[in-house]
């Protein structure tokens, strides 16, 4: 199963349509997608609009690899289950999001070798084609450093 | 040695007040959960379906808002206002992005010490919110080491 998400808020019909056409051309296997406010209706895969946290992550942990938009909760879970992802990025000109900050996060994360980047149905098609022989590098990031910085600051707060 | 020195300590918990939006900025703000140990920590967010990530600790919900919808900027401004001055936090922290910006203006208004962690997914530039009230936080970390700056905001990891 390949698992499409677009996050659960805004929608992403230029994603959703584009997955949805290219079933039959790419023969993808089965697509299950969470689409969120997205208006297009898929015809050629089985939806929902919201999962619950455990039936996300259940989904995910499924899945063979996974699509979705540029959002970093997304790409963190994907890359913490060593899941491959396609990434495209929601870009302000088509009134996906408020900026164009997905575009750079992909960007950034695509160079690093953690996700697959394509900003239309074309580069989808491909990077489709890449996904089988993709291995995405694991990222090292540094939670407890930040944590740490932080109870540091709460610790100047309390009185001698 | 004064008198102080022989009696026990009876210190306050800090409150912590942490606000997010949802999807990566609240996946951001339950990575450094840790540095709360130790203090009363109470969560916002804009998604009822996270409450069991953060039990037993209070958890409020408030309505999502973009900057497209300015009818629902005020209303959750005024929402936050309500809950800011009921839990009257020592700390308002967040990782953005609108409610972490009100949280912050208003939680600072009212005498608390505040931090902004600017996501992860601001990759080329801080987010909005985060040059505006970045500025003002008592703490204010970036999560890519070239967004740092000398006075502001620091680099010390990041969280995913």
């Amino acid at each position: 199963m390949i698992f499409l998400t677009v996050g659960s808020s805004l929608p992403f019909d230029r994603l959703v349509a584009a997955v949805d056409e290219l079933i039959a051309p790419a023969k993808l296997d089965e697509v299950f997608a969470q689409i969120g406010d997205t208006l297009y209706r898929p015809q050629k895969m089985r939806w929902v609009q919201t999962l619950s946290k455990n039936d996300f992550d259940r989904v995910l942990a499924d899945a063979r690899f996974v699509i979705s938009h540029a959002g970093v909760g997304t790409i963190a879970s994907a890359l913490s289950l060593g899941k491959p992802l396609i990434v495209m990025p929601r870009q302000r000109a088509f009134g996906e999001a408020v900026n164009d900050h997905q575009v750079s996060t992909a960007e950034r994360f695509g160079a690093a070798g953690h996700i697959l980047v394509a900003h239309d149905a074309q580069q989808l098609a491909t990077c489709l084609a890449q996904v089988v022989s993709f291995t995405p590098k694991p990222r090292s990031a540094q939670p407890r450093a930040v944590s740490q910085r932080v109870a540091a600051f709460l610790n100047t707060l309390v009185d001698p | 040695m004064g008198l102080k020195d022989f009696l026990p300590q009876y210190r306050r918990r800090s409150r912590v007040l942490a606000v997010s939006s949802g999807g990566g900025h609240w996946v951001q703000l339950l990575r450094m959960m840790h540095a709360f140990e130790g203090c009363e920590a109470v969560y916002v967010t804009v998604n009822r379906a996270y409450e069991p990530q953060v039990a037993p600790n209070r958890f409020y919900v408030i309505n999502d808002a973009t900057a497209w919808d300015k009818v629902g900027l005020v209303r959750m401004g005024l929402r936050l206002a309500a809950i800011i001055s009921k839990e009257r936090p020592d700390v308002v922290i967040s990782t953005g992005a609108a409610p972490g910006f009100f949280a912050l203006r208003l939680g600072g208004l009212l005498g608390a010490r505040t931090i902004w962690i600017d996501s992860i997914a601001n990759v080329e530039q801080l987010s909005r919110s985060g040059q505006k009230v970045g500025a003002f936080a008592d703490l204010w970390l970036t999560q890519w080491p070239e967004l740092a700056r000398p006075n502001g905001p620091f680099f010390a990891g990041a969280v995913l």
